[in-house]
């Protein structure tokens, strides 16, 4: 199963960067292929997203369910689940005070392609999620950086 | 007009090519081994065109695999095939150069590049006819499986498939059948075999080739696009090229080999040339018809400028390559039981198991009445049988059903819903049903040529393409009008050599693969003969010119 986890440190406090974290609207554009999401309610939205698999790209639907929204350990942990394409995973998002002045943020996607031809799909997703993760961690971590000036 | 000689030439070579795909590779691979300096400039950031992207099988009569296994075969009985096929539209002495050239082109591959082969089970697109050979004699070549990791940091210049990148041979799909039974196949060692860098169809020719080249250390400049020749007293010395946003001028002492494909992507060339729209082309959005151009700024003379080599397509929307809506090829599903393919009127108007190239015909044809394509847009119709024993494109058996494949619970609904007539549906699957049952296609002869059962399922009795359309649910998706490629353009000598309109060679001026008046005319003879006449008219047009 294609997974990857990526850190990066947030030159902000951890409140400014758990205000940030813990609103979806603000960050969901910075995902690579976000094209909308919709909430169902508190726990449940779905996704459509645009994502490459090989030299290809397709429009994927995916439900997110947040199974876990700890304020308290700053964590967030959530499934996913394809709506149009065969596909489940998962994530999570950390956020952990490294200083006054500066915040860990780790955030971690795992993917697995279903159906017949899931192992050969999985194959293709491997080598895309980590800049996709990566890409998305920064941006985050650049937007939080500007807002505190 | 082509452009008079620069003052100084920003690059300079002896031979020329323009393209890396089967035209292209061999005829630089040629050209060196003939001893000249060669270049070759490719429009894109990636090697391999079209080819790369294609089944890779070569239809080469006469070829040493089927000499070392005992099937006989002649050039005689190749060359009545061939021209029974090209109708006139080619001269005999072209076929009779292909046919010639062929096997001898191949092996020469064999001995002296990576690239390797193995005969496959596909029989000549018209079997029935004098001379064709059936599929356990076949003529088509399929590559065998290539290691990437072989070209070291230029595997990254590889164009790869969206569609075909399942890293297996000809052999192992016909043994494993992924399109009646995919369940077979190992789908963990596809995976293993992409994850490490094995590649096969149309990979399997370009990879090796590419391979050949740096081995040789032909000069290949990606991401510089040709836009004219240069000409000097009636002769091509070079071209001038976009590169980075300026035009720079490329001399050539010996000769400019126009290897850069057809024109299936300029929309100005299709409707000067072609009788019909190719709405959905199958190639890469990369062959814009530069090579036509720099052929009729160098004055040549065109031919087969109304034929391509038709392939019907699907979309799957919002599926991109390239930026671009991806055009799905479809040719099993079209030949497997319990489907059909109906125009407006619900009626059938084609046998939906011919060969790629034959049953796009009928879907051009005109209304006399109206003046419309009558038989656009068209429908393939499908039941419940299909959907749970075939892939129908991504659709896999047993899975969900797709957003984009229209379902209804009955032939009257799924018409209502396509907007094609209802009455003639029913009554069109009506009759199809009795042919099934009766084994007997006599509106369109389904089933009777060997080449229909290829496709089909073999476990299906009686007849591997003939399948009843009767359990709902029923489904339905839009035919659309793809292609492989144009393949009119410039008209040539035996050589390669591009002539003018009086049959004069142009000096310094070649054309090879769907950049040339193809030696098929209108026809597709057998599997690879795409590939097969690229690569031998760039093989001759590498050695001719070298020899300048
Ligand atoms: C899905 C699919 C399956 C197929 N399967 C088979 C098969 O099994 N057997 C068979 O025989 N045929 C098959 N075909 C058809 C066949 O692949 C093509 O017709 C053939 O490869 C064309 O070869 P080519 O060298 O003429 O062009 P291409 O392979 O397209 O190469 C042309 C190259 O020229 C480059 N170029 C374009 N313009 C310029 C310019 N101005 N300057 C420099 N470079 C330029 C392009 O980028 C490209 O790399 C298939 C096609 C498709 C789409």
């Amino acid at each position: 199963m294609p997974v990857v986890e990526y850190k990066c440190i947030v030159k902000a406090p951890m409140e400014p960067v758990w205000g940030f974290v813990s609103v979806i609207e603000k960050w969901a554009p910075f995902l690579k292929g976000y094209e909308e999401h919709e909430e169902l309610n508190d726990k449940e939205s779905v996704w459509t997203l645009k994502g490459d698999v090989g030299v290809l790209s397709r429009t994927v639907k995916m439900k997110v369910t947040i199974t876990n929204w700890d304020d308290e350990a700053k964590r967030v942990e959530f499934e996913l689940d394809g709506i149009n394409e065969k596909a489940t995973g998962g994530g999570t998002f950390i956020a952990t005070s490294e200083s006054d002045s500066e915040t860990e943020l780790i955030f971690k996607l795992e993917i697995n392609a279903g159906g017949m031809i899931g192992p050969v799909v999985n194959v293709l997703l491997g080598p895309m999620l980590k800049p996709v993760a990566k890409e998305m961690a920064e941006k985050i971590k650049a937007r939080i950086e500007e807002l505190q000036g | 007009m082509a452009i008079k000689k620069p003052g100084k030439w920003d690059l300079e070579t002896e031979v020329l090519v323009l393209g890396t795909g089967c035209a292209g590779l061999p005829a630089a691979i040629l050209a060196h081994d003939n001893g000249a300096k060669v270049m070759v400039l490719e429009r894109t950031a990636k090697v391999g065109g079209t080819t790369a992207v294609s089944g890779g099988g070569v239809w080469v009569p006469n070829n040493h695999l089927m000499k070392e296994k005992g099937i006989k075969d002649s050039k005689e009985a190749a060359m009545t095939y061939c021209k029974r096929l090209s109708g006139g539209k080619s001269s005999d002495e072209l076929i009779e150069k292909y046919l010639d050239v062929v096997p001898e082109m191949i092996q020469y591959m064999v001995d002296n590049t990576p690239i390797k082969f193995e005969i496959t089970e596909l029989s000549d697109y018209h079997p029935e006819f004098e001379g064709a050979h059936q599929g356990n004699e076949s003529r088509t070549l399929g590559p065998l499986l290539y290691d990437t990791n072989e070209l070291g940091d230029a595997k990254e210049n590889l164009r790869v498939s969206p569609t075909m990148s399942m890293p297996m041979t000809f052999s192992e799909s016909r043994q494993w059948k992924p399109t009646c039974t995919p369940e077979k196949v190992p789908w963990e060692k596809m995976g293993e075999r992409l994850a490490n860098g094995i590649t096969c169809w149309g990979g399997g020719v370009t990879a090796p080739l590419y391979k050949a080249c740096l081995d040789r250390k032909i000069e290949i400049v990606l991401n510089t696009r040709a836009i004219d020749v240069v000409m000097e007293d009636g002769k091509v010395i070079g071209v001038v090229a976009q590169q980075d946003g300026k035009d720079i001028c490329v001399g050539a002492s010996k000769g400019v080999i126009l290897a850069c494909g057809g024109f299936e992507w300029n929309e100005e060339l299709k409707t000067d040339f072609l009788p019909g729209p190719i709405t959905h082309p199958c190639s890469p959005p990369i062959n814009e018809g530069d090579a036509l151009k720099m052929g009729m700024s160098a004055g040549a003379a065109l031919g087969n400028m109304s034929e391509q080599w038709g392939w019907i397509s699907a979309i799957i929307p919002g599926e991109e390559s390239e930026g671009i809506q991806l055009n799905r090829g479809i040719i099993y599903e079209r030949s497997m039981p319990h489907c059909i393919i109906v125009n407006p009127k619900g009626k059938r108007f084609v046998n939906e198991s011919a060969a790629y190239n034959d049953m796009f015909k009928p879907f051009w044809e005109v209304d006399e009445n109206t003046l419309k394509f009558k038989n656009l847009p068209a429908w393939a119709i499908f039941d419940q049988q299909y959907k749970d024993k075939y892939p129908f494109l991504t659709a896999m058996p047993g899975e969900d059903v797709p957003e984009w494949l229209v379902q209804a619970d009955s032939l009257e609904e799924l018409a209502e819903k396509i907007n094609i007539d209802a009455a003639g549906l029913k009554e069109t699957v009506e009759k199809f049903n009795g042919y099934v049952k009766d084994n007997k296609d006599p509106d369109f002869a389904r089933g009777d040529s060997e080449y229909d059962l290829y496709w089909g399922d073999d476990r299906n009795e009686p007849c591997a393409c003939l399948g009843t359309l009767e359990k709902p649910v029923f489904y339905a998706c839009e035919m659309l009008l793809g292609s492989l490629g144009t393949k009119g353009g410039p008209k040539t000598t035996l050589d390669g050599q591009v002539i003018d309109a009086h049959g004069k060679p142009i000096t310094g001026l070649y054309a090879a693969g769907n950049a040339m008046a193809s030696v098929a005319g209108g026809s597709y003879f057998g599997g690879g003969a795409t590939i097969g006449s690229g690569m031998v008219f760039g093989y001759l047009a590498g050695i001719h010119a070298a020899k300048q």
